[in-house]
């Protein structure tokens, strides 16, 4: 482009923004052509996978504070024998630790038991009798590794890719890639137990660079899950499609003058989203019609894995509605008000934590997997078990454990899943990864989840000031071991 | 032999002084990072020409930090892993170039995976 004046300059750069929209031109996205026209006139239209997909939904389970899976999963006689002794400094190497008070002595519960389950031999501890029943259908993950030793870094890397804020979620990414399936409900949950939102806050379900319509949605724990969703008793159902109609007519006035602006899009989505969700989210959430013997299942009927209980049966019920992506955190369990004991964070009292939010979770992912495959959903469905990072052998403050991003395990259950296997491995004594090579990083992660869905990570994209941009940034590597 | 040969050229052309440096330009890894990422994004637009400079622009780099890595001494891993890259991303230029734009793909994935590699073990605050 030339400029040979000053009024040609603005007329080619800035009043002819109008024609270039109306051309087709969308600064940030390039030129549309009429497809991705309709697309941004309903971006939550349905798009079809890159190729066929594994799964229909995605039920991440973030346990939020980071487990100790030395005392869950990873069981380390190594690591019994040598309880009460300094760290021997050859598995140190390679890493850089920040323990306050340094490496302390190596440190194993006297009250953890371990016993292999299940054809596949996995290892559970005592502290998770229920899901150590579904050991066949999980795939574990023993090669987990990250970066950041902070909750909130760390989380972020976990739901975003990237240790700074203003990337999406995976959640968004996939409802940006396929759409929802239920236009009733939003195509991407965010669900919680606790009376507060997590900590680590909305960053974490963003929409990041992506247009604003592709943001996870939470819906709070109880019976009204989003505020001021219900219409108020003075205005009748009648009055509220009118306003909405006038509102309608008014923003769409709007939009053509700023079909860039994806904010007002979203806005534009979200009211006639909220409509129909006054019925069809509540109905979502409303567990009365549930059999007893499904709550009982779910650990309902307990009242340390209740709410939590509670969430991952909403979540069972938002997938059988078409719900692309939900995104659990772990709280606590109503009742609990010191902070040591509302995340899994346990640097200190070890015991006593894990003894509380295991009990708040066993039941309840126990009943989830066995409920979704009860009712033929395991097959279309991905449960993942997700935290930020481990937690060390090393003692800290005499009976807890510090954080450890250099080896841990995840895993993962459902559609397209290799059940029963495991990847990879921590050294002897769980502090690193034992083989490099078979790291997994949450790129990996990612990746792999794309890749059930039915998506390339390296090829679904979105042009962001120019640049191409994807969920895995500039890594990930989807790990075929886990497919089956 | 040819490898070798490129190899000088690109330290030559880069107009690297073989000197005692006692850490690696904070600079240089930051233009590594942007490259690499401008190199992905290339990539998935096709784009043959910005591609190739990306490609072009991270060998000349990655021969820098290889060479200063063979003057430290004592640092072998580094060295194999700045090799690595360098030539990964002779590879990836060729690709592009071939318009063979899948495998550049994972050519440039692992690329950005051989530098992580390198940070876990060398970067002082990994």
């Amino acid at each position: 482009m030339s400029f040979n004046s000053r009024r040609d300059f603005i007329l080619k750069s800035g009043l002819g923004l109008g024609s270039a929209a109306l051309s087709g031109f969308i600064p940030g996205m390039g030129f549309v052509s009429a497809a991705t026209a309709a697309e941004l006139a309903d971006p939550l239209a349905p798009k079809a996978p890159q190729f066929p997909a594994k799964i229909k939904s995605v039920i991440w389970l973030h346990q939020n504070g980071a487990p100790s899976t030395l005392d869950l999963y990873d069981y380390k006689p190594e690591l019994a024998k040598l309880a009460g002794k300094d760290t021997p400094t050859s598995f140190l190497k390679g890493i850089k630790t920040s323990t306050q008070g340094g490496v302390g002595k190596l440190f194993v519960s006297n009250k953890r038991t371990w016993k292999q389950y299940g054809d596949s031999g996995a290892w559970f501890s005592d502290l998770l009798p229920n899901l150590a029943q579904q050991a066949d259908k999980i795939a574990f993950i023993k090669s987990s590794v990250t970066v950041g030793a902070t909750h909130d870094i760390s989380i972020l890397k976990l739901n975003t890719g990237d240790v700074n804020p203003g990337r999406p979620s995976l959640g968004a990414w996939i409802t940006y890639a396929l759409g929802s399936a239920n236009r009733d409900l939003p195509a991407y949950v965010v669900l919680y137990n606790g009376d507060q939102e997590p900590r680590a806050g909305s960053v974490n379900w963003s929409s990041g660079f992506l247009p604003a319509v592709y943001q996870g949605t939470p819906f709070r724990p109880g019976d009204s899950p989003i505020l001021y969703l219900d219409r108020p008793e003075l205005r009748s159902a009648q009055q509220q499609r009118a306003s909405l109609d006038l509102l309608k007519k008014l923003n769409n006035l709007g939009a053509a003058s700023y079909p860039h602006d994806t904010e007002l899009l979203a806005r534009l989505q979200s009211y006639e989203l909220a409509d129909r969700m006054q019925s069809a989210a509540p109905e979502a959430v409303d567990l009365s019609k549930e059999s007893d013997a499904t709550k009982e299942l779910y650990g309902l009927n307990d009242a340390t894995s209740a709410s939590y209980g509670t969430t991952l049966l909403r979540a069972r019920r938002l997938v059988e509605r078409g719900v692309r992506f939900i995104q659990v955190v772990s709280g606590w369990p109503d009742g609990i008000s010191d902070a040591e004991r509302r995340s899994w964070d346990a640097h200190s009292n070890l015991d006593d934590n894990h003894g509380l939010m295991a009990k708040m979770v066993d039941k309840p992912i126990a009943g989830l997997l066995a409920d979704l495959k009860s009712r033929g959903l395991l097959d279309s469905t991905l449960v993942v078990w997700a935290s930020e990072f481990g937690r060390t052998p090393w003692g800290e403050s005499g009976n807890g454990r510090d954080h450890n991003p250099w080896g841990y395990t995840q895993w993962i259950a459902g559609g397209g899943v290799k059940a029963g296997y495991t990847h990879g491995a921590t050294d002897d004594i769980g502090v690193q990864v034992a083989d490099k090579d078979l790291a997994v990083d949450t790129y990996d992660l990612h990746a792999t989840v794309l890749q059930l869905m039915g998506l390339d990570h390296l090829k679904t994209t979105f042009l962001n000031n120019g640049r191409s941009e994807r969920p895995t940034v500039v890594y990930g590597k989807v790990i075929k071991e886990l497919l089956a | 032999m040819h490898k070798k040969i490129l190899f000088l050229l690109l330290a030559a052309s880069a107009g690297i002084a073989i000197s005692a440096q006692s850490a690696l330009d904070d600079d240089l890894m930051q233009n590594i990072e942007d490259s690499t990422k401008s190199l992905t994004s290339n990539i998935a637009l096709k784009d043959i020409k910005g591609g190739s400079v990306d490609a072009k622009e991270l060998a000349e780099m990655f021969a820098k930090v290889e060479v200063f890595y063979q003057q430290k001494g004592d640092a072998s891993e580094a060295v194999d892993l700045s090799r690595k890259s360098r030539e990964l991303s002779v590879e990836v230029g060729k690709d592009i170039t071939s318009r063979n734009f899948d495998h550049a793909n994972e050519l440039a994935t692992s690329l950005s995976k051989t530098c992580k590699t390198c940070h876990s073990i060398y970067k002082k605050d990994a």
